[in-house]
């Protein structure tokens, strides 16, 4: 009944057998396109123990939910609204700039600045592994989220789509090792590529010859070359820069604008697709407001 | 009689999905870093308790399921953990008649082996850097090791799993 000597194979065969099925599964991951295809079907069939693995953290919000008292929610309602007047009256001015920078644009016959497609994702909050930096979202190709889609939070770029379920994707950080974005430093626009280094607080400002004008505290943004992410959204700040004459080439840090270490809600942009809804919905609230 | 052949597979599955799962949790940085390597511990702890059942074909489908998981490269835990249930598989009999603490050392030590063969796949194939951090996992794991060992052993125990 209990054998003391397992059936079957000897061990050193079963062993060769998963070393053999682990180089080929790692050969064909690596080295070819179409694996992406096999992993959306496997994170679709396994996309049940994610959702399962996230039942704790969403049970611990509702129940902090629940629990907050009714001061607290007050005062947060409060400093929300105070926030939307300061926004919206920022709006204002945005929706004239943008309609005088549509003009100018004419002017100069240039192509016009659209309002993209966004849509509103909220982190899986999935442990990624200590190799590669990445975070599940809860949408996937039945939202129409495409591979290599760029992601912002509120304050800056957050990474970029990498592959696709059914309902949920996974995104890789702008920090992971494998990752770079091309960017532009906010003050003189002077491009460069920004690598992660697997730290995520610490991106790395690659290949800039010595001598070009950088400064701790340069903002650095997109800029739109590579044809992923947008032009001109906020993505890193130079932290550090250290000099060595006798090096090639600069070696700068810098530090990513998203809060990436406290994922929650993530935006989805699609570059390609024009929005209308928001833009016009925006206003109308503004005008609202104001006449109150 | 069928029912006999079939049920303990139940509960092993039960408890490796319970072990994928808490591998997955979401948790803070600095959690993240002294995790352990539950999923690992619990397919260990198989080979040794039922290694007629358990053994490397089963370590290599929960190392590609954590592959799924956690988006690594597909193939890279697997090939990690049917090594390293490789060695305890063959010597499950000496493992059997150590000590909890004997047992859990040697449990911390295939573990560090796990995330270094883990590492230096990766390293071969995405080129990333050495961080002590990689390997931390093993020393808290050793430690849960003594938690776990009697919990899964009163588990396996209580619903006769053979």
């Amino acid at each position: 009944m209990n054998p003391i000597f397992g059936s079957g194979p000897s061990l050193p065969l079963r062993f060769s057998l998963a070393f053999v099925i682990s180089f080929i599964t790692i050969t064909y991951d690596v080295y070819t396109d179409s694996s992406q295809q096999i992993r959306s079907y496997l994170n679709t069939l396994v996309s049940p123990v994610i959702y399962l693995a996230n039942l704790p953290q969403q049970a611990l919000d509702t129940t902090a939910k629940y629990a907050a008292s009714k001061q607290s929610l007050l005062d947060e309602n409060k400093t929300l609204r105070e926030l939307q007047l300061m926004q919206n009256e920022k709006l204002q001015r945005y929706n004239m700039l943008m309609s005088e920078n549509a003009k100018l644009r004419a002017l100069l016959q240039t192509n016009l600045r659209i309002e993209v497609k966004k849509s509103v994702a909220e982190i899986m909050a999935v442990a990624s592994n200590p190799f590669s930096q990445n975070v599940m979202i809860d949408k996937g190709s039945s939202h129409n989220v495409y591979e290599s889609q760029p992601v912002l939070d509120d304050l800056g770029v957050v990474g970029q789509v990498v592959n696709v379920a059914n309902t949920t994707s996974r995104v890789i950080l702008i920090t992971d090792q494998t990752h770079s974005i091309p960017i532009r430093i906010a003050r003189n626009d002077v491009r460069a590529i920004l690598s992660g280094t697997g730290d995520i607080n610490k991106m790395a400002l690659i290949n800039l010859p010595q001598g070009t004008d950088v400064k701790v505290g340069d903002t650095l943004i997109t800029s739109g070359l590579g044809e992923i992410f947008p032009d001109g959204h906020p993505v890193a700040k130079v932290t550090n820069i250290y000099p060595d004459e006798s090096q090639p080439f600069m070696n700068i840090l810098a530090q990513p604008i998203a809060r990436l270490d406290r994922l929650k809600h993530v935006l989805l942009l699609w570059p390609n697709e024009q929005d209308d809804s928001p833009q016009v919905k925006v206003e109308t609230k503004g005008d609202s407001n104001g006449e109150k | 009689m069928a029912k006999n052949s079939t049920s303990p597979w139940w509960y092993i599955n039960a408890s490796i999905l319970v072990a994928l799962i808490l591998s997955i949790m979401p948790l803070p940085l600095q959690l993240k870093a002294i995790w352990p390597d539950w999923a690992a511990m619990v397919v260990i702890y198989w080979a040794i308790a039922l290694p007629h059942r358990v053994s490397i074909g089963t370590a290599w489908i929960v190392g590609f399921l954590l592959d799924i998981l956690l988006g690594t490269v597909l193939g890279v835990n697997a090939l990690a953990l049917s090594l390293v249930v490789f060695g305890v598989s063959s010597n499950f009999q000496k493992l059997r008649n150590f000590t909890v603490w004997q047992q859990a050392a040697l449990v911390g030590i295939f573990l560090i082996l796990f995330h270094l063969v883990v590492f230096w796949l990766n390293r071969f194939l995405l080129n990333v850097n050495f961080s002590v951090e990689y390997i931390t996992p093993s020393f808290t794991s050793a430690l849960f090791w003594l938690w776990l060992f009697p919990v899964l052993r009163s588990y396996r125990r209580r619903f006769k799993i053979r």
